[in-house]
């Protein structure tokens, strides 16, 4: 049914070529967005979509701010940061935070937050922001110590998505926050209209720090489910941006007129994870032979396939992580070129000159799961696809069910390692490999706060990783965006767009 | 006619309790409702945590139980991801479905009662094999194509109707014309149909003999035979309109109660699911027994039993 729509957009877009070009309307200062997906709550806590990611960055603030263009950290809500010891982490917020309702949001604020996020009885659904942290106290009221179970060495970028929740805001626990979010952040939520719209109004009282001053003044979320819909929205200027646009759809709208089309990279990855820990079974498993895995990975055309399907934005991936974040080394790793006649060979030798056939479970993408099959099944490998919903396929690979599992890694648009390989490779249940000897350096990497020796870690790991082809990474996830031509926007890599960044050209 | 509704009534629950725990096992069998809470880029130990915390750990049976009691008491229970109760999402979504359904049935039936009327009359003829041909059409067009057309015509090419939303009453022209246009073949055939039948009988021969106008016959008379299983059939597509709108609700971005349910499966967010089936179950009753009022109005036969 999706491809008989993607073909319908095509359709529209291609016999309305001629079409007046799109209504701008800078004039009121408002971006309207669509999206597919709306947060069901909006408290960053008791959310886990991406568009709930960025609804995070434009209402709330963190203590530090990623800088895009150089990679540092920046002081945002903190002014200072300095490790007291392995496990301590010591903040001083800065002075004249404001927050939405007019209350002045301090150290006791990120207390607060840190209490409420790690209490059981708040039931929070989003983890991932505060699961590295074992509690925080108070020493005055701009100065709080974090506390860590361990050394954690990640904890510059998760001190980044540490969403600072006023006091006032948390006594509404998980309804009152969704119904009444406050935040600090340089957008306030004037109405939330669930299926219907959010309105973010630009807060005038906005302390600036990392993030700058916000130009436009007003946002407008609106989930349109239908991709084409969204399409002709933007074509008659219902809409100011869209994205998610499918290869075929920005082919046809980079035609228009008034219409801007901007493809950029994420953090999310594509990957085909292998059995060989034999967690499925030993007997006839075919993924516990190296030279198996080592045939998967020549198998799959990853150029052909990004060049044909991926599109714009995308590129071949080599490493169980993406190379743009933190020990995600390049250097020195083993890279398994295209050769369907090698993949036979190294079948053929570890007994399989016939192929075997196989269970691929996938959830997302699938025509690009479709490739991968008929490039095994080329080489010999019928791999029947198990398609299913995230849980679902989650709880398959999970409760070993599945030997080969097609799969998407978002890495909560983290730029370090330790929130992908090490998700993968440190003996959790998604973990389908269970080498010890990888398991024990990425723990090193990520127990360490030495840059250095994490780095030195992680290279080894990533070696053994790819030396073994426990995985055939596919490619780095593209985005595209297509929006109002007098937008000035910028797409950023990690796949949350920064209207807070944006203006109009009038 | 009390004791009736009040049996209609009371099958209404059983069906709902039924269907609910039916589906109830079918969502928790068929994914993992913690893993849906923890979203795509939660840990295991996180999954873990919050299917503790949430008590997904527990049998399903004490969890359906749990949620069947409070039913049981008024009680439809709170979204596992919604801010809100369940009672609450769906009184806020009905309006939108229920305006959809109600002009997309009045939509189908003024497509589908001429047509078929006309072609029951002009029987064998080409007007009769264009008006079968428009059936064959309407049926087989996949819905979703037909508002993607719509869109294209009237929302792109022509720009007179807005493409998505529910903030108007022109939001809703494209999306009840797509509906009404899918059910109306089958109310245009069964129309046919029962008008060609009647139409042989010997009272309408008698009425004819009467010397009574053409226009009184079949209207006044031979319609009114007719439609009698084109009304239980109408309360019929007008509850299949209600829970069964998700892809125009998609494809029009309407926020009624068929995106809510397809939204709720996915997620698996139970007791939002749970208390839509119960609503849908009330829907069939409610609608067959108002089915069966109207019927009983036009036919006297139905009235003495």
């Amino acid at each position: 049914m999706r491809r008989h729509f993607l073909g319908a957009v095509a359709l529209v877009a291609a016999l309305t070529a001629g079409a007046p070009a799109v209504l701008a309307q800078p004039a009121e200062n408002t971006i309207r967005w669509f999206s597919d997906t709306e947060p069901a709550n909006m408290s960053p806590y008791f959310n886990s979509t991406r568009e709930g990611v960025i609804f995070g960055f434009h209402v709330w603030d963190a203590p530090l701010y990623r800088n895009l263009q150089t990679g540092e950290y920046e002081m945002h809500l903190a002014e200072s940061v300095r490790i007291v010891d392995d496990t301590t982490i010591e903040l001083r917020i800065r002075d004249g935070i404001i927050a939405h309702n007019g209350d002045t949001v301090d150290a006791r604020d990120v207390v607060a937050t840190v209490e409420f996020a790690l209490d059981p009885a708040n039931q929070l659904t989003n983890l991932g922001r505060t699961r590295w942290l074992s509690g925080a106290e108070l020493v005055d009221n701009r100065t709080v110590r974090l506390r860590t179970p361990a050394p954690f060495g990640p904890w510059q970028e998760y001190l980044t998505t540490l969403l600072v929740i006023p006091r006032a805001s948390l006594a509404g626990g998980r309804d009152g926050m969704g119904r009444n979010p406050i935040g600090t952040g340089p957008y306030r939520v004037t109405e939330v209209s669930p299926g219907q719209r959010i309105v973010f109004e630009r807060f005038d009282r906005y302390f600036g720090g990392a993030k700058g001053q916000p130009e436009v003044e007003r946002l407008i979320f609106r989930r349109v489910p239908e991709a084409n819909t969204r399409v002709a929205e933007l074509l008659t200027g219902g809409v100011d941006w869209i994205w998610r646009v499918t290869p075929d759809q920005a082919r046809n709208l980079k035609r228009r007129r008034g219409v801007k089309v901007a493809s950029g990279g994420t953090v999310r990855f594509h990957y085909l994870q292998m059995d060989a820990a034999g967690r499925t079974g030993t007997e006839d498993n075919p993924f516990r032979d190296v030279r198996v895995r080592r045939a998967v990975n020549h198998a799959i055309d990853r150029e052909g396939i990004v060049r044909n399907l991926v599109g714009e934005g995308a590129d071949p991936l080599h490493t169980p992580c993406h190379p743009d974040q933190f020990g995600c080394v390049q250097e020195g790793i083993t890279r398994y070129e295209y050769n369907p006649a090698r993949a036979r060979e190294l079948l053929a030798e570890a007994g399989y000159p016939n192929g075997f056939t196989v269970t691929m479970g996938g959830y997302r993408e699938r025509p690009w799961g479709e490739a991968i099959i008929g490039n095994l099944r080329a080489v010999g490998i019928t791999a029947n696809l198990q398609w299913s919903q995230y849980d679902a396929y989650q709880r398959a690979t999970r409760e070993a069910q599945l030997r080969l599992a097609y799969g998407s890694w978002g890495s909560t648009s983290l730029f370090d390692i330790a929130n992908s390989t090490s998700y993968f490779f440190r003996g959790s249940a998604d973990d389908l490999t269970r080498d010890p000897e990888v398991m024990a350096l990425l723990e090193r990497g990520d127990n360490s706060t030495d840059p250095a020796a994490r780095r030195e870690a992680y290279t080894a790991a990533i070696r053994r990783i790819t030396e073994q082809a426990y995985w055939a990474p596919l490619w780095t996830f593209p985005l595209t965006y297509a929006y109002n031509a007098q937008l000035e926007f910028s797409p950023a890599p990690d796949e949350v767009p920064r209207f807070y960044r944006a203006r109009w050209n009038r | 006619m009390l004791r009736f509704t009040l049996r209609r009534l009371l099958l209404a629950v059983v069906v709902g309790i039924a269907v609910s725990a039916i589906a109830f096992m079918l969502l928790r069998i068929s994914g993992d409702l913690a893993i849906a809470l923890a979203g795509e880029d939660a840990s295991p130990a996180d999954v873990e945590r919050i299917r503790e915390e949430y008590g997904l750990n527990r049998p399903i049976i004490v969890q359906y139980g749990e949620w069947l009691w409070r039913a049981l008491q008024g009680d439809l229970g709170r979204s596992l991801f919604y801010p809100e109760s369940v009672a609450n999402l769906i009184v806020t979504r009905l309006p939108v479905t229920l305006s959809l359904a109600g002009m997309g049935l009045v939509i189908a039936i003024l497509i589908a009662l001429p047509l078929g009327i006309i072609a029951a009359l002009k029987r064998n003829t080409w007007v009769d094999r264009a008006a079968l041909g428009i059936a064959v059409i309407g049926q087989a067009m996949p819905n979703f194509w037909f508002g993607l057309l719509m869109i294209f015509l009237f929302g792109l090419a022509l720009g007179w109707l807005p493409i998505s939303g529910s903030d108007s009453f022109a939001h809703f022209i494209m999306p009840a014309i797509t509906l009404g246009w899918f059910s109306a073949p089958v109310l245009m055939r069964l129309t046919r149909g029962g008008m060609v039948e009647v139409m042989t009988s010997d009272y309408i021969r008698t009425a004819y003999a009467k010397g009574l106008p053409a226009r009184v016959v079949v209207l006044k008379h031979a319609l009114r035979n007719a439609i009698v299983p084109v009304v239980a059939l109408c309360s019929v597509q007008f509850g299949n309109m209600l829970s069964g709108s998700v892809v125009i609700e998609t494809v029009f971005a309407l926020q009624g109660i068929g995106y809510l349910a397809w939204e709720a499966i996915s997620r698996r967010d139970f007791p939002v699911v749970q208390g839509i089936l119960l609503l849908v179950a009330l829907f069939y009753v409610v609608l067959t027994l108002l089915a069966d009022i109207a019927n009983a109005w036009l036919d006297p036969r139905i009235r003495r039993g």
